[in-house]
């Protein structure tokens, strides 16, 4: 014998086995048939309930029960414990007694060899059945050890169960482990920076607040009676020290008011620079002034009058007196008579030369005309300018006494001539000066509560920086745990994904047994990640017509527990490490047609040379089928067979069926003969 | 589909061979079967050209290899599987109904009629009749290793996936600074 074997059970005031019941179980296949309640899905109860310390099923059902409806406990021996014993054959023929005691809430697991009580039970168990810890036989028996009838369907259901079940056959807890951790931690980081921000968002607030109060406790000071009298000295010496023609309407009584007014008086100096800058234009535009427009504009009418004279009549009598001159000779070039030739040469020669001088009169006229016009220009330009100053002075003197009338300070008319607008200036400049010197003294005196309060303001600043930069860090953080997070899952989906490949044959290892639908022929899983979460979902395939989907929505509850009983098998089989050395399938052939039913039963023909098998049916005709198709065939094999056939307060009535034959004779060679 | 790549009885008989069967051929109710033996299964396998009269020549073998193993042993009678191969794959859905009942017919013995095989899906048509295959070694030896290898060639920074692989592996919590 290569691995351990269960070879005996024992039940004791365990649900419906009040008395002490023992059933051989020392045999590579134990059949066990039973109608419904005669107490056989107790002994697949007493085994999960010896091996894991709980039936999960039956704590779920008493959680809102009272602690005196114990379902572990017989209710015909309520006050003994419950009480199951398991014998386990080892590979080198050792025998090791477990029994656990106990119920629902508290029970305990014992060890013996013989009669030498063995420490440490449960890992010896977990020891004993596999090779992995006690506290991950309860996640392998479910998985793979004890499908139970309730269960059967469930395999296929939770797409996270099946994950979690293959995460157990591959070993890769660590991974998923891992992935939700990562999933934890960015989870974490987040809320930590919602946190954050939250305080930070209160931090603000508080600091608002501050500054509220301040500005509150810098008014209130100065009302204080001393801060006050000390504030209207020192406005009062301020009001001393104005110049003459310059007063105050009325007096500042806080700082507020104080700091209003030097913001008044600013702003009336800059006005008075405004208008002072109008004045100095005026100044400069009257200067430019080269004479009054209307009498130039006269002057160059006459002018031009007397030019235009000049130039008209002094070309004609040159060109008159210049022909004539060529024409004459002894006689009238008119009439014909004789002339005094000498005479006449002589008045037109003088004649010429007045004309001659007339034109040099009439071209200096001209000159003069275009002087006169150059002069009318500039004094044009000046005028212009000299308006548009005048203007804006006008607008700077208004803006000025608008100011004025919105303030406390009023300036007598003096201070108003243009003359004297660049003093007004200084003299504002230096009273905003004053202002600022007068407020500086009033606020040193208001009070410690201010100082206080500007120190909360001023540490809520620091604090808040502080914040945000603890923020910002954060963030990153979060950005990079994200990122983690996404690629852990993705990395584990890419390991299951590949163990699913190589998982895929072992459920059709099964499924092909089972005589499988007629055109959905292929049965696999796909891993598919629904909210966060990595599941493995069945997946059956047509590969003529190349439809796929999930069986749980496809097939019949007689296929679905096909495709059930494939996973559960093709995962035990490849368990691994966790593997166990026994399967109990407990009524597996609900809903399953004939042909199904022999599949199975040629498939346990199999499973018994790697597992030791436990099955249960209610159907009588399959049990008869069982018995002689999981009849030993070979020497060293046996098959126990037993009938459940009816339940008494005691328990149940169990009958072991005769084994069949369990040798045959080769056929073969009669058969060739 | 070529016949020379379908399977036959010569394939069936190197399979089961392999899976522990000890195989002859003889003629039974006139037709050429490959018989198998092995201490949980008698199996008679048969090839088809076609559907005409499969279903009785089905019969006609069942109705044989009942006959020999009631007059040896009672437990033999269980253990018969009748298997038809045939070369045609069902056209219609009256071969397929065909087929289906046959194999439904499940008295006196198991029957699997198997159409248009090629060689390479011969496991998978005997696989009722084959052992287990041995399992396939799905145990990770060093998941974190494997993570490892797997969180490097994605995109998050190897320094933060190394971090927190070291942070885990102590302490089984992630921490990501």
């Amino acid at each position: 014998m290569e691995r351990p074997r269960l070879a005996e059970v024992e039940l004791e005031a365990f649900r419906g086995f009040a008395k002490p019941q023992r059933l051989d179980l020392d045999a590579d296949v134990v059949v066990i048939r039973g109608d419904n309640g005669t107490g056989k899905s107790s002994v697949a109860d007493a085994l999960l309930w010896l091996v894991t310390g709980t039936v999960p099923r039956l704590r779920e059902r008493a959680k809102s029960l009272r602690k005196a409806d114990d379902p572990i406990v017989s209710r015909y021996r309520p006050e003994d414990p419950a009480r199951v014993r398991l014998a386990l054959r080892l590979p080198d023929e050792r025998r090791l007694d477990f029994e656990r005691k106990g119920g629902t809430d508290r029970s305990q697991l014992t060890a013996r060899e013989g009669d030498t009580l063995l420490e440490n039970a449960d890992e010896l168990l977990a020891d004993s059945l596999t090779g992995i810890h006690a506290h991950q036989l309860a996640q392998a028996v479910e998985s793979w050890g004890v499908l139970r009838q309730d269960k059967l369907l469930a395999a296929l259901e939770g797409g996270e169960a099946l994950h979690k079940r293959l995460a157990d056959v591959i070993g890769l807890e660590r991974v998923t482990l891992f992935a939700d951790s990562a999933k934890k931690t960015a989870d974490g980081l987040v809320r930590e920076r919602r946190e954050a921000e939250q305080t930070l968002g209160a931090l603000r607030h508080r600091r608002d607040q501050a500054q509220e109060q301040l500005t509150e406790a810098e008014r209130q000071a100065v009302q204080t009676p001393d801060a006050s009298h000390r504030l209207m000295a020192l406005v009062e010496s301020f009001a001393s020290t104005l110049p003459e023609d310059v007063h105050l309407t009325r007096r500042p009584d806080s700082l507020e008011a104080l700091a209003a007014l030097g913001r008044d008086i600013g702003e009336l100096a800059a006005a008075a620079r405004t208008l002072a800058d109008a004045a100095k234009e005026v100044t400069v535009a009257r200067a430019a002034s080269v004479g009054a427009v209307d009498e130039l504009e006269e002057e160059l009418v006459s002018l031009e009058a007397k030019a235009h004279q000049a130039v008209r009549r002094a070309p004609m009598q040159v060109q008159l007196a210049g022909a004539a001159l060529e024409l004459l000779g002894d006689d009238c070039p008119v009439c014909g008579q004789p002339i005094d030739a000498a005479s006449v040469r002589q008045h037109l020669t003088e004649l010429l030369q007045s004309a001659q001088a007339e034109a040099g009169a009439a071209a200096d006229a001209q000159r003069v005309v275009a002087d006169m016009q150059f002069r009318l220009q500039a004094a044009r330009t000046a005028q212009t300018r000299l308006q548009a100053a005048h203007q804006r002075y006008a607008n700077a003197s208004g803006q000025l006494e608008g100011r004025l009338t919105s303030t406390a300070l009023r300036v007598g008319p003096a201070w108003k001539r243009p003359e004297r607008a660049e003093a007004l200036v200084v003299a504002l400049e230096q009273l905003q000066s004053r202002v600022r010197e007068v407020h500086a003294e009033a606020q040193r005196n208001a009070g410690e509560q201010v100082a206080r309060l500007s120190a909360v303001v001023e540490a809520s600043n620091a604090e808040i920086a502080r914040a945000q930069t603890a923020i910002d860090e954060l963030s990153d953080r979060v950005k990079r745990a994200q990122e983690l997070d996404r690629d852990a899952h993705r990395a584990a989906r890419r390991i299951v994904d590949r163990a699913l490949q190589r998982l895929g044959p072992s459920f059709a290892e099964v499924f092909d047994r089972l005589a499988p639908h007629p055109t959905f022929t292929e049965l696999g899983a796909v891993q598919d990640i629904y909210y966060k979460k990595n599941q493995v979902v069945p997946e059956i395939r047509d590969p003529q017509r190349n439809v796929s989907g999930n069986p749980s929505v496809l097939l019949s509850e007689g296929h679905l527990s096909v495709v059930a009983l494939s996973y559960f098998l093709g995962m035990a089989l490849n368990a691994g490490d966790g593997a166990l050395p026994f399967i109990f399938l407990d009524d597996p052939l609900q809903s399953m047609d004939v042909i199904s039913v022999l599949g199975f039963a040629d498939l346990c023909r199999r499973l018994r040379e790697r597992r030791q098998l436990i099955v249960t049916t209610h159907d009588r005709r399959f049990a008869s089928l069982f018995s002689r198709k999981l009849a030993s065939r070979e020497p060293r094999s046996r098959t126990l067979i037993y009938d459940f056939t009816t339940w008494t307060e005691t328990g149940p009535e169990i009958k072991p069926v005769k084994e069949p034959p369990t040798t045959v004779e080769p056929l073969l060679s009669r058969i060739a003969s | 589909m070529t016949a020379s790549q379908l399977a036959q009885l010569s394939d069936l008989e190197e399979q089961l061979s392999a899976a522990g069967y000890d195989v002859r051929r003889r003629d039974l109710a006139k037709t050429e079967v490959l018989l198998g033996e092995s201490p949980y299964a008698l199996v008679a396998c048969f090839e088809a050209d076609g559907w005409e009269k499969l279903e009785e020549t089905v019969f006609d073998v069942q109705t044989e290899m009942t006959r020999i193993a009631a007059g040896d042993s009672a437990g033999r009678v269980w253990d018969i599987y009748v298997v038809a191969f045939v070369h045609a794959p069902a056209a219609d859905a009256d071969q397929t109904a065909l087929r289906e009942a046959i194999e439904a017919d499940t008295r006196y013995a198991r029957k699997l009629v198997r159409a248009a095989v090629p060689r390479e899906a011969l496991d998978r048509a005997l696989r009722p009749l084959l052992p287990l295959r041995d399992p396939v070694g799905l145990e990770v030896a060093d998941p974190l290793d494997e993570l490892r290898e797997e969180l490097h060639a994605l995109p998050v920074a190897d320094e933060v996936a190394d971090a927190a692989l070291v942070a885990f592996a102590s302490t089984d919590s992630v921490e990501v600074s």
